[in-house]
């Protein structure tokens, strides 16, 4: 139980846990928890090891501006460390960005700078390019971690010898993911100079050409899009070394967001989406070797920042990643179903305050007012807004008064056709077995489903 | 650096931080990082003791059912300790708890029970109540962390020794909230057998009967709501222990949030909002002092709940706890300045699918379309849902083909009275400053400004 002065001091060395309820076949496997590092990320090592060296080499001083093009984990850490050493921080970030991450990095101190995430590398408005030109017109230190060699040194000089202290040596493999690729070239690099038998392998997602470069040494084309962030790559970054990567693994989205939802019910670890990646690899190296081997990988950042995404069932069955059961009617379009208290209602004496809160946290277009298991009427956001529009006060007047009594209703029995026929007039249809209510289709549910389909 | 095999193995032992950027007056000030602990906060101390206890008394077995009513960390707490001993939980929560928490909880194995949130106590509804009434139908072990015993005990048995240890017994005050009174009481117990000289200080939200109970003994009804959550109470929990507290002071939300903000800036921690309201009366206290003290507070949960909203500007802004620079036109009803970077928009030849990710990334209901710097439509997820609607190929279509470019265009310099009849048309206007795109006005940015005003 240590006592900091300084929150930088909470970089690195940070703990390891033993994967013990996953099926790991004759190996044991450790998870390096780089999750705990002060920034959320392994990326918080690299933070510290960019500005420093560059402090040391004279090239930054205290009230310089430093400039990163980043979509992700290193603008936190960046910001981590620039705040606490002062610098001005200007991130240049693509507009893809989730509002969380950009709310993160502002109240950090950082300067966001937000470009097109739809053009790409040599579009003056691509956020690599846009970033190189920024830093020229603002006198700024580029940190570039795609191709400043001091982004492997810091995994060289702590990452790599920590997992040895850790393990007291003895360590067959270590299985990681290539995003600037500064993990896996620093860990090479190490290896290089301080020859030990560990294999390293590589976790790639499916469409990156890093697998394909590490095995074969060809640089193909990206193959197709993948959702797991911070791994995986459509060029090759100039600091890489992947000298010492005997395997390498592609891994799809579905086997990804699944191992890291795995990883948090059966180890109660929640990390994001590329520590699932390396996991759901490692596991298979594991399975694989027909000896006992000391396996170690990374839960590189924490998954608070992926509960809108993976670790949502909706988003995962909207992604086609989980099916949820099918009963072969109406009931399968219901996005929000009704019943085991799983979805968020209303009722007709509530203020419209309180249906209005609702249906922003929730992110719902339309709330069922029930009076007690009776559907009575349907209020949306706009019904609510247009109610208050004249009259704010109106916050106060109960939902009935705003609510749609006129809704249509169908059998969960009745066919698919029928109730795309009634969207086609109405925004959403009622679902009832009998006089059960089963939940609401509307018009972006009735989309979702016919893209499953498609 | 430890190596751990179960995640449990990290609850608890936390380090401390010393708050070193912030005027501390005479004293010095550490916060002890609850934070760190594995689901996030420091109810994961009692989320092992209240399960542990009940064990060692014979009253729970793996396998049992274990139900609380919570809105907060506490689930999170018993979901992790709960999974990892094999046991089957049921959380009953208030339907005003945010999606992610939900999907947290329920991604961690546990099965969530939505109830109302707008009943009061003795409400068959309200979520002690039912909590209780699902516990005993289903004969499971109601763990009421406000009436249970094992709740401080955790506090007595690890909390404040492991204080007294990091500070080698030299502590003057501890400065704490109370929620279910947990810590208060088991630190109180402890503090009274092995360090009498240490004076506990309260830190309560505005509106709290707990501080104004403790300054003058009076106990009055709730006097207002309050936004920072975990701590508070209307009632005076039955563990509660408050002998030694000395002193309470009452913190407003906007203060709470203020220092949450300035803890991050200057210190880099990203913690909730209960921390802000600890840290808020500690820095008061410890400015009060003319000796120097040895002032020990709290990081009670991390920041990364609260990304949207108290570390978010707009958020705070919709609440008035930020100002923002007023223009004295139509500029000041703009929720998303455009020229602030704060609008998500897209390209009329991106396709539908790019923008109807946006739009639910983001969740706006309406993205501009430009064409470089210029403002060619508008579309919306019901625009787009009409376009593809039996039709989802047409989702890798382009937004031109089904954008609105009939739409109201209004200079910034109309009267907010026009801005209203316009909107009563369509649910948004763009606003403009000769040919410059200024941003959208929506219904919803109408009532803000409207509420901000009374």
């Amino acid at each position: 139980m240590r006592v900091y002065s300084n929150i930088l001091d909470m970089v690195g060395r940070t703990p390891m846990l033993e994967i013990t309820r996953l099926d790991t076949g004759p190996c044991r496997l450790f998870l390096k928890l780089e999750m705990m590092n002060p920034g959320g990320s392994i990326k918080d090592r690299i933070g510290m090891a960019m500005i420093e060296e560059a402090e040391r080499r004279g090239e930054l001083t205290p009230g310089d501006t430093i400039l990163e093009a980043t979509s992700g984990n290193t603008g936190i850490a960046l910001a981590l460390v620039a705040a606490q050493k002062g610098y001005r921080l200007v991130l240049v970030i693509p507009d893809k960005m989730s509002p969380e991450k950009i709310n993160n990095l502002r109240a950090m101190g950082a300067e966001i700078v937000l470009t097109r995430s739809d053009v790409n590398r040599g579009h003056p408005e691509y956020y690599i390019d846009l970033g190189e030109r920024l830093a020229k017109e603002q006198g700024a230190y580029l940190v570039d971690q795609f191709s400043n060699p001091d982004n492997p040194l810091a995994h060289e000089q702590t990452t790599m010898p920590e997992i040895l202290e850790q393990l007291g040596g003895e360590v067959d493999a270590i299985v990681m993911g290539a995003g600037s690729s500064g993990t896996i070239a620093g860990i090479c690099n190490y290896l290089e100079k301080h020859p030990h038998e560990v294999e390293v392998v590589l976790a790639d997602p499916v469409g990156s050409i890093l697998a394909a470069y590490a095995e074969t040494g060809e640089r193909g084309e990206k193959t197709a899009g993948w959702l797991v962030e911070g791994i995986g790559k459509d060029f090759i970054p100039s600091i890489t070394n992947f000298s010492k990567v005997t395997k390498a693994y592609t891994i799809g989205d579905a086997e990804a967001f699944n191992t890291g939802r795995e990883l948090l019910r059966a180890e109660g670890l929640l990390a994001g989406s590329s520590s699932g990646a390396l996991l759901a690899a490692a596991l298979r190296y594991c399975r694989e070797q027909t000896e006992p081997k000391r396996v170690v990988t990374f839960a590189c950042d924490t998954g608070n920042k992926y509960l809108s995404k993976h670790l949502n069932d909706s988003w995962m069955e909207d992604h086609g990643f989980i099916a949820r059961e099918r009963f072969g009617d109406l009931r399968d379009l219901i996005g929000r179903p009704y019943g085991a208290n799983g979805t968020v209602t209303v009722g007709p004496d509530d203020i419209l305050t309180t249906a209005y809160n609702r249906l922003r946290i929730a992110d719902y277009s339309h709330l069922p007012v029930m009076d007690g298991d009776r559907l009575v009427g349907v209020v949306s956001g706009d019904a609510i807004l247009e109610h208050m529009y004249d009259d704010p006060g109106r916050a106060q007047a109960p939902v009935r008064d705003a609510m749609e009594r006129e809704f249509e209703t169908l059998d969960s029995k009745e066919p698919v056709p029928e109730l795309l026929a009634r969207l086609k007039t109405r925004k959403y249809v009622a679902i009832a077995a009998g006089d059960a209510f089963l939940g609401l289709v509307t018009r972006a549910d009735a989309l979702s489903y016919l893209r499953r389909q498609s | 650096m430890k190596v751990y095999s179960n995640i449990l193995e990290m609850v608890g032992r936390t380090p401390m931080l010393e708050v070193t950027r912030m005027d501390t007056g005479p004293c010095r000030l550490f916060l002890k990082l609850e934070l760190m602990n594995p689901a996030g906060s420091i109810k994961d101390r009692i989320g092992i003791s209240m399960i542990e206890e009940a064990e060692r008394r014979g009253d729970l077995k793996p396998g049992d059912t274990i139900v609380e009513a919570t809105a907060g960390n506490t689930g999170l707490g018993l979901a992790l300790v709960a999974a990892q001993k094999g046991y089957h939980l049921v959380l009953v929560l208030p339907d005003k708890m945010s999606q992610e928490k939900i999907f947290n909880l329920r991604a961690m194995g546990a099965d969530v029970v939505l109830t109302r949130s707008d009943v009061a106590k003795g409400h068959p509804e309200y979520y002690q109540d039912l909590g209780r009434r699902l516990a005993e139908e289903q004969g499971a072990y109601f763990i009421n962390q406000f009436g249970n015993p094992d709740n401080p005990l955790a506090h007595a048995r690890t909390t404040a020794p492991e204080i007294l240890e990091q500070m080698e017994g030299d502590v003057d005050a501890i400065v704490l909230g109370v929620g279910s009174s947990g810590t208060v009481t088991g630190i109180c117990e402890f503090l009274n057998a092995n360090a009498p000289e240490v004076d506990l200080i309260l830190a309560d939200p505005v509106g709290s009967i707990l501080a104004e109970y403790i300054n003058t003994g009076k106990l009055n009804d709730k006097s207002s709501s309050w936004l920072v959550e975990g701590i508070g109470e209307d009632f005076i929990p039955s563990i509660a222990d408050f002998s030694r507290v000395t002193k309470a002071y009452s913190i407003s939300d906007a203060e709470s949030f203020a220092t949450a903000r300035e803890l991050l800036r200057t210190e880099g921690l990203l913690a909730g909002s209960s921390s802000g309201t600890l840290i808020a009366a500690a820095l008061r206290y410890c400015r009060e002092q003319t000796e120097p003290k040895r002032v020990v507070s709290f990081a009670c949960d991390t920041g990364n709940k609260y990304l949207s909203k108290l570390y978010n500007d707009f958020w705070m802004e919709d609440q008035g706890f930020i100002e923002r620079e007023r223009c004295g036109d139509l500029r000041d009803l703009i929720g998303r300045p455009h020229a602030e970077h704060a609008t998500i928009t897209v390209g009329p030849r991106d396709v539908l699918t790019t923008a109807h990710n946006r739009l639910r990334n983001a969740g706006f209901s309406q993205l501009p379309v430009m064409d470089g710097d210029r403002l060619v439509g508008v579309v919306t997820e019901e625009t787009i849902i009409k376009h593809v609607f039996g039709r989802p190929e047409l989702m890798n279509s382009p937004v031109e083909e089904a954008m609105q470019s009939a739409f109201i265009k209004l200079d910034k310099d109309t009267s907010v009275n026009n801005l209203v009849a316009m909107l009563q048309v369509q649910p948004y206007a763009a606003i403009v400053d000769g040919e410059t795109f200024l941003g959208l006005i929506t219904r919803s940015d109408v009532l803000n400004y409207l509420r901000r005003q009374i």
